[in-house]
């Protein structure tokens, strides 16, 4: 989806309305790809915020006709992998690197799924999304996110039924193996 | 806006099982910090006012020392922008105790820990360290305590514990609520004003409660 025109121009103006307005659009699949490459929650949370901040130092030559997703994508994967090497560096003296996270991230293909995945799910409805959560992520059967979510048991399977019909539609290019958009570019610093 | 769903486009078993397969493998379910929006928004609303300094401060120069004076003025002003935004968390340590948490320490002085109270003040951040088994500094060296939020890094001071242990006091010059990260480098004593990257201990507070 392309950006709104104004909402761009107000962004790389740093205004607040539309600052909030694109983090909480894409905060979420930031923070998924920073945690699959920091593997530190405190660490992911600083690579959300460099992200937002390089993004709107960038944003004068954001093109309003590009994909603001991919473009932020390719951002927050470099400034995850530059804190991952940053955290993880011989230091001086010869002792101990300040961490012992990992030191070989994902590759491009495997980020940008995530990246598309949590897009997809966090444009759910909120209802859909929470059947989705419980039952992907906590493995909850209908029966039981109907108990716990104090709704009829066809709620919750006519919430299921449209998340995954959604979420099939949305991320139809992944399950069939495609590549990643073609406006991501691999391995550059949009910065 | 959630588009409407396409009845005529149901989808397999198989798709379903590619679907499924997919989101278990993506593990996209983890969320950023709550107070992570109003840091986001702080800093960009902050750099945006100061457009009239020609060269703010660049992230790569993030962990410079010679920066920190113009982090400073830009920590300051993004404490206002803070306000502005409604954020008033800020001034809840100025009346109260603050919060504690604890340092763990790393591989480089696995035996060592440290109780912490963080408290917002007027002046800044009042910070009473209790370390425990973290040995007394060599001579010519120096421990040395930052905070940070990921863009910038502020030294809160600096100890040797060379008289012993006991509660320090440190004070870092700043409000804002981003700053949640703590840790306590080695230090040589020479004219590099760089960090060393030698962490003995770190640790995470949040003034927010969050």
């Amino acid at each position: 989806m392309t950006p709104k025109p104004d909402l761009i121009e107000q962004f790389k103006r740093g205004d607040p309305d539309a600052v909030r307005a694109v983090y909480r659009e894409h905060s979420g699949a930031v923070y998924t790809v920073a945690r699959s490459i920091v593997r530190d929650r405190d660490l992911a949370a600083d690579v959300v915020q460099q992200t937002f901040v390089k993004a709107w130092r960038a944003a004068k030559s954001f093109e309003g006709n590009r994909q603001l997703a991919p473009w932020l994508y390719s951002i927050a994967r470099r400034t995850a992998i530059d804190t991952l090497r940053s955290e993880t560096k011989p230091t001086r003296g010869g002792h101990a690197p300040e961490t012992d996270v990992g030191i070989q991230p994902e590759t491009f293909e495997r980020t940008w799924e995530r990246f598309e995945v949590r897009r997809a799910i966090d444009a759910l409805p909120d209802g859909e999304r929470e059947v989705v959560r419980l039952s992907h992520m906590e493995g909850h059967t209908h029966e039981a996110i109907a108990e716990r979510l104090d709704i009829p048991l066809g709620t919750v399977k006519s919430r299921s039924g449209r998340a995954h019909k959604r979420l099939a539609a949305a991320l139809a290019h992944l399950t069939a193996n495609q590549s990643p958009a073609d406006d991501v570019e691999k391995g550059e610093d949009p910065t | 806006m959630t588009d409407p769903v396409d009845s005529s486009a149901e989808p397999g078993d198989a798709e379903l099982a590619a679907l499924a397969a997919l989101l278990h493998r993506a593990e996209p379910w983890g969320d950023p910090p709550r107070d992570l929006e109003d840091s986001v928004v702080a800093a960009i609303v902050t750099e945006a006012g100061a457009a009239s300094d020609p060269a703010p401060a660049s992230l790569s120069e993030h962990r410079s020392r010679r920066a920190q004076s113009a982090s400073r003025l830009i920590g300051a002003a993004a404490a206002l922008v803070v306000i502005v935004a409604g954020v008033a968390v800020i001034t809840r340590g100025s009346g109260d105790d603050g919060v504690a948490f604890a340092l763990e320490g790393t591989e480089a002085a696995p035996e060592a820990s440290a109780t912490v109270n963080v408290a917002a003040t007027p002046a800044g951040l009042k910070i009473l360290l209790d370390a425990r088994n973290l040995p007394g500094a060599p001579e010519g060296y120096m421990y040395e305590a930052w905070v940070g939020n990921g863009t910038l890094i502020v030294s809160a001071g600096t100890f040797h514990l060379r008289g012993g242990s006991g509660p320090i006091e440190l004070w870092a010059g700043v409000t804002e609520p981003s700053f949640r990260r703590m840790w306590i480098t080695l230090e040589p004593v020479d004219d590099d004003m760089d960090s060393s990257g030698d962490v003995r201990l770190r640790g995470s507070y949040d003034l927010a409660g969050d």
